[in-house]
């Protein structure tokens, strides 16, 4: 299983193992949206298992954060390696996200 | 799915291709795996490994996907991805069989209007990342080139050799086993393939492959495939292999150990050229990393003589640096106070006679007495291949043994004499590891391209012309080094004029 969501202090806490490519990229958003519809509202993604990060994987990150900022929420990303990082910043991505170095910090501001 | 795996070994050309691999990609599933294993093919081929494991990944990776997703017609969804290497270059052509697109309509996507879209990033990620984009005219295709900015500087490193025994336990894991084995070096960006694939049968899925370390410390990458239940013959290939490598590290240290210590031995042992008025004397040994038992001596004398000595030692390693040793002590000594050729030659002998006996090696020794005053160079030539004479007017002469190897024979010492021109002639000695090095099938005799070169800028200073035999390149396939030793001599006579020299103004 590529994603793990698990509930922490009223948190949903997404894992992302490895990749989150074209081919696993709908898995993690039927999980998001699911926990969206279940009225969960902040979401912390951990990339600190993850490898790398296509543009379709990009572009989930995207819609979610769009869809739960729609619902009055807010999704935190942490644990980005020097690679993903400058992939955030190339497409200017770091502007629209709130990026923490660990999912403690992200934790920790909401 | 890959539907279709095909390599093509490494063919003739210039540069030869380190890798050529075409795979067929069908349906989202199959991306993954086809970037996996282009990864995998292309490991090391870059000196900067980030431009590999991030660059490369991500390119190849958006251009499939994309045709994958966006490619493709009715009755073809497959997607072929062709990748090219040539050491400091990857090129990957991704083509579909679908209708293309206009890749110049794609909007850039950190632009406000579009930061929030989910879509339309890949090709503007693609072309950040990779040195050179380009699209067929159809715009069903795409080339993605990579390029390693070390490859300028290390690309003519020579790549090393795996040990024999390690060669012949790949071939019999291949030949006995069923194995495909495909086995390269990685030298930063150089791949050299040491052991070519065999076609991919199709009941072999599962693929392994790991990395050893060579006795140089370069590493060796093998790709193993396997019949399905069987990976655990990769395992065992590996571990083999891993021993035998260790084994021939341990062997080579040791050996290069005493190499260097021969090779130090050897550089100080010759002693320093002295300096007597009216002789100008250039020479140097450049050792090999397999180090012979080249020398040379001059030897300052009475009366403003000079001895001139070159020796070669038949032998490597310590043994021929412990004779070399012994014949340069040996001549010191017996070349005071001006003894003759050949008697140095006999006094010599006596020191490492028995030494050459016993050990089976033998050495070529010239020893020459000239001055800047005398008319005649006396010369004792214990069958030194390459000693000449090279005259201020005509053609050069050889000056040919007057005995045979000292370890040969035992012989009293013979002496001849040749006319010496002070201020005009020029004595060249060299040994054979100067002359083989420009020896080749199609260039046969590197001693006459030596000796062309001295005559040819005899006129220049003894340390000029050294600088040009060492200068002179090597045909391409040129015989192994040895030693290369040269001793070039010109003497000056005293001025005739007894006039004191003009007052200072």
């Amino acid at each position: 299983m590529a994603f793990s969501v698990r509930n922490r202090d009223g948190t949903a806490v997404v894992e992302v193992d490895d990749k989150l490519i074209v081919a696993n990229r709908q898995e993690l958003k039927d999980k998001v949206l699911a926990e969206v519809s279940d009225g969960g509202r902040k979401f912390a993604m951990d990339f600190s298992g993850t490898t790398y990060i296509d543009s379709s994987g990009l572009g989930v990150l995207v819609s979610l954060s769009k869809k739960i900022r729609f619902e009055g929420g807010e999704l935190r990303l942490s644990g980005l390696d020097d690679d993903l990082r400058s992939l955030f910043e190339l497409t200017k991505l770091d502007t629209l996200f709130e990026i923490d170095d660990t999912l403690e910090e992200s934790l920790a501001a909401f | 799915m890959l539907h279709e795996r095909r390599r093509v070994v490494a063919g003739k050309g210039d540069p030869p291709p380190i890798a050529e691999i075409v795979e067929f990609v069908e349906g989202v599933e199959g991306i993954e795996p086809a970037v996996d294993h282009l990864m995998r093919c292309c490991a090391g081929m870059c000196g900067d490994p980030r431009r590999l494991r991030f660059n490369l990944r991500i390119g190849l990776t958006e251009a499939i996907s994309n045709a994958v997703l966006y490619g493709g017609s009715e009755g073809d969804n497959r997607v072929r991805v062709a990748l090219h290497a040539v050491p400091g270059e990857i090129r990957v052509r991704v083509t579909d069989f679908g209708g293309g697109f206009d890749p110049d309509g794609v909007p850039d996507p950190r632009l406000p209007a579009n930061i929030t879209k989910s879509t339309g990033r890949g090709i503007f990620i693609m072309r950040a990342l990779m040195d050179e984009v380009s699209y067929g005219d159809e715009g069903n295709t795409v080339t993605l080139v990579l390029r390693d900015p070390s490859s300028a500087a290390t690309s003519d490193a020579a790549p090393s050799r795996l040990p024999e025994a390690a060669m012949a336990t790949l071939e019999d894991f291949r030949a006995t086993l069923g194995l495909e084995v495909r086995a390269w070096h990685v030298a930063d960006a150089h791949r050299d393939l040491v052991l070519a694939p065999l076609e991919r049968k199709e009941s072999f899925h599962s693929s392994e492959s790991f990395q050893i370390v060579v006795a140089d410390g370069s590493v060796l990458e093998v790709e193993v495939a396997c019949p399905d239940g069987q990976g655990a013959l990769a395992g065992l290939l590996a571990t083999t292999l891993r021993r035998i490598c260790e084994l021939a590290r341990v062997a080579e240290e040791q050996v290069s150990r005493e190499m260097q210590l021969a090779h130090d031995l050897q550089l100080k042992l010759i002693p320093p050229i002295p300096s007597v008025a009216g002789v100008e004397v250039s020479a140097r040994v450049a050792p090999n990393a397999s180090v012979g038992g080249d020398f040379y001596q001059v030897l300052a004398l009475s009366e403003g003589r000079v001895g001139v000595m070159i020796g070669d030692v038949s032998g490597h390693g310590l043994p021929a640096a412990l004779i070399m040793a012994h014949a340069i002590s040996a001549a010191t000594i017996s070349a005071e106070g001006g003894a003759r050729p050949a008697t140095v030659l006999e006094r010599i002998h006596r020191a490492i006679g028995d030494e050459l006996e016993s050990t089976e090696m033998f050495v070529t020794l010239f020893y020459g007495v000239l001055s800047p005053t005398e008319p005649d160079l006396i010369y004792s030539n214990a069958g030194h291949p390459h000693a000449f004479l090279l005259p201020g007017v005509g053609s050069s002469r050889r000056l040919g043994a007057t005995d045979p190897p000292m370890g040969i024979a035992s012989v009293p010492f013979s002496e001849a004499e040749a006319p010496w021109r002070s201020g005009e002639d020029l004595l060249l000695l060299f040994t054979d590891g100067l002359s083989d090095t420009l020896t080749s099938r199609r260039r046969q005799n590197g001693e006459a391209r030596v000796v062309s070169m001295a005559a040819e800028h005899r006129d220049q200073p003894t340390g000029r012309v050294l600088e040009r035999l060492f200068g002179m390149r090597a045909p391409a396939r040129s015989l192994p080094a040895d030693d290369r030793t040269a001793v070039l001599v010109r003497t000056t006579p005293p001025s005739r004029d007894d006039r004191s020299p003009a007052p200072q103004l």
